[in-house]
């Protein structure tokens, strides 16, 4: 039988009627709420990624109206970042100095994270579902114990891709564009490892710097390489630019993508750009559901998000997917409240946050988030998908990223 | 400093800057058009890439229109779809949202279009998760306002052609080349014959400096008008004629695409040809009638988007109002369907 979209949300949710009044000395936590900090770019640039953060707003107030966590209400304090981590630092300590989170939830970047993440851990502040799959945040967590990633390898991924070349286009000459820093690099590292001995099949990387305003001279250097497969390790602009800018040149490779990009504006952008037909047939991954592709329309992890936007966020782009990653990564923080118990501890938040065997229905069917003391990596297997009709459409089986 | 020589060098600066001025003025320019379908009401700018970067766009509704400013905030009353040109991407950039209302109280101290407005319309211009608001005030019009219109809708938009990191700049650079946006419920249309027009103001900034260049302030105009379409059906010797004409406000209207459509009732039609309108607007199609049934036929009229900027700016707004001279005059695009006619063979 298939659940109803509410016993979906909040199945796991323990509605008490009433919470004990949290312990004495736990930061956050009062018998009617539960206060959760955050950080994230609401401006500049990059506020590309707001979403995020306001999509895990919808689903926190979506709970609340149902009786929130045992009681209490989650409070989710964001501040606004502008994606500069000294802002990030500097926020964190006042969400957790002045304003006494139990935890900080939902960072967003890989740099922002690991700025605070020192602190954190010397505080003893869970750090949950940071929005990067870098090496360094999963793999340092014996270190760094109360730091926990929420996106899939960024190597792992890479690795996919190296395997899918390898298995299906064995002669090829491999171009890479990837951003200079632990993103890019972790992405390019995995890619290198799934081709295992077609490695020297890379015949050209090039990097960029966020700060970039084009790609176009990576592009035409890497198009001169004399490649056939472009592998993009980008964020959704210069993923853009790249697309648009190889198409421009007439370079017609098989192409890759990071899951990082593939908002359906995305592709949209570039066919305005650069025609109908450019970027069609690309390759990426993705264990997110697509709330715009015709075939996941009656998936109950969509119509849960479609309803949860349509009361909480009734203006915004329901067609952005990180909407949906932020209801994701909501309903992951939420099911660890749950764990915790009655009466949270952040010892507590760490351990069910580190003990998790979750079914989350914004997750494409058949992946689940676990994680374990020895498993810092959530979401452990996604899907390669392939742009086709004006979708990502879902390839095969999950396939492991960690 | 002496008088004589003072006043040498402001008259200098006046003619330096009204020749910056005539030069920017040279080649900006923009277009808007009106079209209704229904209780909905479509309008549609298009700023070439070429025109310096946009400051405000007042928009006056013709005197005779009615509009229901009573919506409660946070309704949705339409949308918009625009197209941006990202400066700082490279790349052109589709937006599109929702139009909702907006507490006017909230907008009472926008820098822009600072007191308290009868209503305030968001513009949600989203793209890939980025939402950019522009606010829309919307008054009535009061005192020498009154000449060009009942309401005037007025949005500012901020310049892209300053420097990266300026307060106020554009995100992303972005340059509105294009918007769509239609609300509906909102304005009723007299019913009165006629042409109006939708004199619309366009502020540019003078180029890099992002200050509003008022004597670049230029007009483009809309211009609304009822449409209809005649049916007239008649038989000869086993054969239908068709003719009809197409107006706009009264005015025939030349090259419609005509849609003719024919079945055996007013309610189950199907295609039975097309025609296009003359001169006059006329428009004729013929064909053969078969069997002993009655035959009903219907016609659709549709036009897109027209120049008429030669008769629409004949009669240009006052300089003081307008500098620039008006730049152009569009007819709206729309599609208005005949009443039914009978044959009985």
């Amino acid at each position: 039988m298939r659940p109803s979209l509410a016993a979906l949300a909040v199945a796991c949710l323990l509605v008490a009627p009433s919470a004990g009044a949290g312990p004495a000395d736990t930061p956050g936590v009062t018998a009617t709420q539960i206060l959760l900090g955050g950080t994230g770019p609401l401006s500049g640039p990059e506020s590309q990624y707001e979403p995020v953060l306001t999509g895990a707003q919808a689903y926190f107030s979506y709970v609340n109206d149902h009786g929130g966590v045992f009681g209490r209400k989650i409070v989710y304090k964001v501040e606004d970042d502008s994606y500069d981590p000294a802002k990030t630092v500097q926020f964190t300590r006042q969400l957790v100095e002045q304003d006494k989170v139990f935890a900080i939830f939902n960072t967003i970047g890989t740099e922002h994270s690991l700025a605070i993440r020192g602190y954190l851990n010397q505080m003893q502040v869970p750090e949950l579902f940071v929005g990067s799959g870098a090496t360094s945040i999963a793999a340092q967590h014996a270190q760094f114990p109360w730091t926990l990633g929420l996106l899939p390898s960024f190597a792992g991924e890479g690795s996919i891709y190296g395997r899918q070349i390898a298995a299906t286009k064995p002669g090829a000459k491999i171009a890479v564009l990837y951003e200079n820093d632990e993103y890019g690099m972790d992405l390019l590292a995995g890619l290198k490892s799934g081709l295992g001995s077609h490695a020297g099949q890379i015949v050209s990387t090039a990097s960029y710097e966020p700060t970039d305003v084009t790609v176009d001279s990576q592009v035409q250097q890497l198009k001169a390489s004399g490649a056939d497969t472009f592998v993009i390790f980008a964020l959704p602009t210069q993923a853009i630019q790249a697309f648009v800018s190889a198409a421009k040149l007439g370079w017609k490779p098989t192409e890759y993508v990071t899951s990082i990009s593939i908002d359906p504006a995305v592709m949209q952008i570039v066919h305005v750009n650069a025609g109908a037909q450019a970027g069609v047939g690309a390759t990426s991954t993705a264990f997110l559901h697509d709330p715009t592709n015709p075939t996941q329309l009656k998936s109950p992890g969509v119509l849960l998000y479609r309803q949860v936007m349509k009361k909480y966020l009734p203006h915004e782009d329901w067609k952005a997917v990180a909407h949906l990653y932020g209801m994701m990564a909501a309903y992951a923080m939420v099911d660890a409240l749950q764990h915790a118990g009655k009466n949270p501890t952040r010892q507590s938040l760490l351990q069910a946050a580190t003990h998790m065997n979750e079914v989350n229905p914004f997750l494409l069917p058949g992946l689940k988030l676990t994680t374990s003391p020895s498993n810092y990596y959530p979401i452990g297997h996604t899907y390669l998908v392939r742009y086709l009709h004006g979708f990502w459409n879902v390839l095969g089986k999950p396939l492991k990223t960690s | 400093m002496r008088a004589s020589v003072r006043t040498a060098l402001v008259a200098a600066a006046i003619a330096a800057s009204l020749l910056a001025a005539s030069s920017a003025l040279a080649a900006n320019n923009a277009t808007i058009a009106v079209s209704s379908s229904g209780a909905a009401t479509a309008i549609h700018i298009n700023v070439p890439q070429t025109t310096d970067p946009i400051a405000v766009i007042s928009i006056f509704v013709p005197a005779g229109y009615t509009a229901n400013l009573t919506a409660a905030p946070n309704t949705t009353i339409g949308s918009v779809d625009a197209t941006a040109n990202g400066h700082d991407v490279g790349l052109t950039l589709p937006l599109t949202g929702p139009v909702v209302t907006d507490s006017p109280a909230a907008h009472a101290a926008d820098v822009c279009s600072p007191g308290t407005h009868a209503a305030v319309w968001n513009l949600n211009l989203s793209v890939a998760g980025s939402t950019l608001v522009l606010p829309l005030y919307v008054d009535p019009t009061a005192g020498d306002a009154t000449a060009l219109g009942a309401y005037q809708m007025r949005i500012c938009l901020p310049p892209w052609d300053i420097p990266v990191g300026s307060p106020g700049r554009a995100f992303e650079g972005a340059q509105l080349l294009d918007a769509n946006f239609t609300v509906k419920g909102i304005f009723t249309a007299p019913t009165a014959p006629g042409l109006l027009a939708w004199h619309t103001l366009f502020t540019p900034y003078t180029p890099g400096a992002g200050t509003p260049n008022l004597v670049g302030t230029f007009e483009a105009r809309a211009l609304v008008g009822a449409p209809s379409l005649s049916l007239k059906a008649s038989k000869k010797n086993g054969r239908y004629t068709l003719s009809g004409t197409a107006t706009e406000g009264g005015v025939p209207v030349s090259g419609a695409s005509v849609a003719i459509q024919r079945g055996a009732s007013a309610t189950k039609l199907g295609k039975a040809g097309s025609a296009t309108t003359g001169a006059t607007g006329a428009w004729s199609a013929s064909g053969k009638l078969a069997g002993k049934k009655p035959v009903f036929f219907k016609a659709t009229a549709t036009v897109k988007e027209r120049d008429a900027t030669a008769q629409g700016c004949a009669t240009p707004l006052p300089a003081t109002i307008a500098p620039g001279g008006c730049t152009s005059a569009t007819l709206g695009a729309w599609t208005v369907s005949s009443p039914a006619a009978k044959l009985k063979p």
